[in-house]
């Protein structure tokens, strides 16, 4: 059995590397989009936020006609 | 435009969060709540809630909003809460179209729910019961059953009147309740279209009651108002551009230079934010005369997210990326923990998305390098976002906790502002988030005499307390409230300047805010009486959370006078002119129906 201090070594970051991702990927943040949202959206592997198990699509599109309808509302 | 592009921007992260609780809408209301549910009706405002002649509407987006309290009752018992959204209400079985999520109840919805009793009008919590919003078993539906919250202090601050005063008679209020989880994240990474939604709520329901006001008016052969708004928002962050070119603030100026014509003018005030010493802001400049350097504490223990971010001058386009050098805790024993960025050099708005990664693959930081239009010219933002210090769960990578090191490298923008983003947890919530701070050895927190340091010095260190105001409010039209003191000597030798408080975010200038209005009795008793949940009860609250409604009501009566304030300026020069202010001084102290 290795001593503890060499496992907590071992799971200490050492060497680092800057990895720049695709264009691709790039193309998730709109020209006026959030890091932020980004990133909540995309985490880390091993990071993933308990965020909603989806929902169907015809729901997420009523709620998007209802922000409409509203901004109709207040604007017309 | 705004609202569409807040809609494309933030929707799809509001729906990966909405549907945990949105499942819950399959009950109605007279099932999770054990009353009869709601009874439709459209009319806004009824009997002695209508307006008589002088009208101002006020609007509060806040969190736990109690809209059946007796200090927002008119003397008949009808509520002068014309239309509240309770964005995590549970949804009633035919929601009105234009309401996207949660529940909207309207003035006298409420006076049937109040009247819905078994021979006697309800009381407050069998109100709150009956729809849903007071149930033990949901988490969700705790909040009602404490004694305070954060929306009661705000709402019945800037609109709470006594009954029998006909004063709140010309205040209507309309309200939106916020979701507990977008104020449990205190980043607010999702409250951009939230707080978008909820003004466009706001616009959409004072048309709707200017015209039910008018039609009462027509009746009784008056002429036609148009009823101006003051909007309140006791909400911040502290990352952003600064600039006023945020979608929250883009959307308040517009509405503010431009409101529908059936509507008077409309303010939007702000809380200037209470983390002047936090040590939150800074200036980094490349080169060996100057601080290019400076720590980024992360404290342990930390079970979300941190976010900073380095904003650059705006530069023609083409001009060289943002350079760092970034060095993790512990790097004077192992010196490879040290890596600089390699962006390319933005020649058009856009985005750029990195990640560092350690020999075990593993992501301990994400970087996104931004460049935003203004004008022909970009603006660079470098935001580095890192994982939580700890977990509860076993699995996870952590971020290390310690002082992250952040070094300008010359040949990039210089000098750059660096921000970090709120990150700590509101009163009354579960812990979470701890917030992060910059370290500069070189930074004088306090002065010679022991007091909290006001404005930046002629010759700052990298730390910076001017531009510490919430990231919300740097619009052109804003009117950003900060803090002082109500009562407390006036320090001749030193201005009257010594009565602000030590902690509300300053203006890139070193005002504390357009304007201030009390945020604590004095320096040794924080806080100022504030209405509780329900019934008498009373709460102590502090901050410019609380002085932005001093001014909100403030405002709001001049607003329904004869020569209304119409742009910043004037009402700050209202607010100068005030009786006892010092010469000069933007300083707001009124009386609130519970003082004694």
């Amino acid at each position: 059995m290795e001593p503890a201090v060499d496992v907590m070594q071992k799971d200490e970051p050492n060497t680092l590397r800057f990895v720049a991702l695709s264009s691709a990927d790039n193309a998730r943040i709109s020209e006026n989009g959030s890091a932020l949202v980004d990133y909540l959206l995309h985490p880390p592997k091993g990071t993933e936020r308990e965020l909603g198990e989806g929902i169907a699509p015809e729901i997420t599109q009523k709620r998007r006609d209802a922000l409409r309808a509203l901004t109709e509302a207040a604007f017309k | 435009m705004i609202m569409n592009a807040t809609i494309a921007e933030y929707s799809d992260l509001l729906e990966a969060l909405l549907p945990a609780y949105d499942k819950l809408s399959l009950f109605p209301p007279s099932a999770a709540g054990g009353g009869e549910g709601i009874i439709r009706s459209d009319v806004f405002l009824q009997g002695d809630a209508l307006p008589e002649d002088e009208v101002a509407i006020v609007a509060v987006i806040d969190h736990v909003v109690p809209f059946a309290h007796h200090l927002l009752t008119a003397a008949d018992g009808h509520s002068r809460v014309a239309s509240i959204w309770l964005q995590d209400g549970v949804a009633d079985l035919s929601p009105r179209p234009d309401i996207a999520f949660g529940l909207e109840l309207r003035g006298s919805e409420i006076d049937l729910l109040r009247q819905g009793g078994n021979g006697h009008p309800r009381s407050e919590e069998e109100i709150y019961r009956a729809i849903g919003l007071m149930e033990p078993g949901r988490r969700d539906a705790r909040w009602m059953m404490r004694a305070s919250s954060h929306g009661a202090a705000v709402a019945c601050t800037a609109a709470g009147f006594l009954p029998d005063d006909r004063a709140g008679r010309a205040h209507p209020l309309i309200a939106v309740g916020l979701p507990d989880w977008a104020l449990a994240d205190t980043s607010g990474a999702v409250m951009p279209l939230l707080l978008q939604a909820s003004v466009v709520f706001i616009i959409s329901r004072a048309r709707m009651l200017a015209a039910e006001i008018n039609a009462d008016r027509a009746q009784r052969g008056k002429p036609p108002v148009r009823p101006p708004i003051v909007v309140n928002i006791s909400l911040g962050i502290t990352a952003g551009p600064r600039d006023g070119t945020s979608l929250i603030e883009r959307m308040h100026d517009v509405i503010s230079a431009q409101p529908p014509s059936d509507l008077g003018q409309v303010h939007f005030v702000l809380a200037s934010g209470n983390t002047r010493q936090r040590r939150q802001n800074a200036v980094l400049k490349a080169g060996a005369d100057a601080p290019g350097e400076i720590g980024w504490n992360l404290p342990p223990d930390d079970r979300t997210i941190s976010e900073l971010q380095i904003w650059a001058p705006v530069l023609p386009a083409g001009a060289p990326a943002i350079r760092l050098r970034l060095t993790l805790p512990g790097a004077a024993s192992a010196p490879a923990r040290s890596i600089e960025t390699a962006f390319d050099d933005p020649v058009g708005a856009g985005a750029q998305i990195a990640m560092i990664l350690d020999d075990q693959e593993r992501e301990l930081a994400r970087l996104v390098l931004q460049a935003f239009a203004r004008g022909d010219r970009l603006r660079q933002c470098l935001t580095m976002i890192v994982p939580p210090t700890a977990s509860d769960k076993p699995g996870p990578v952590l971020s290390p906790p310690g002082t992250w090191q952040i070094e300008l490298l010359p040949g990039g923008p210089s000098p750059c502002d660096v921000v970090v983003q709120r990150d700590d947890r509101l009163f009354g919530f579960p812990r979470a988030g701890r917030q992060s701070w910059l370290v500069d050895p070189t930074y004088v927190e306090r002065d010679a005499h022991g007091h909290w340091q006001a404005a930046d010095p002629a010759d700052p260190s990298a730390i910076r307390r001017n531009g510490t105001a919430n990231a919300y409010a740097w619009g052109e039209r804003q009117l950003r409230v900060g803090a002082h003191y109500r009562i407390g000597p006036w320090h001749a030798d030193d201005g009257p300047t010594r009565r602000l408080s030590s902690y509300a975010g300053l203006l890139a200038n070193g005002d504390c805010g357009d304007l201030t209005a009390a945020g604590d009795r004095c320096v040794a008793l924080p806080g100022v009486p504030a209405p509780g949940l329900r019934g008498r009860a009373t709460q102590i609250v502090s901050g410019t959370s609380i002085a932005a409604p001093r001014i909100t009501r403030w405002l709001a009566a001049r607003m329904a006078g004869s020569t209304p304030p119409m742009t910043r300026s004037q009402i700050v020069t209202a607010a100068k002119n005030g009786p006892g202010n010092p010469a000069g001084v933007p300083f707001v102290d009124i009386p609130m129906p519970w003082d004694r």
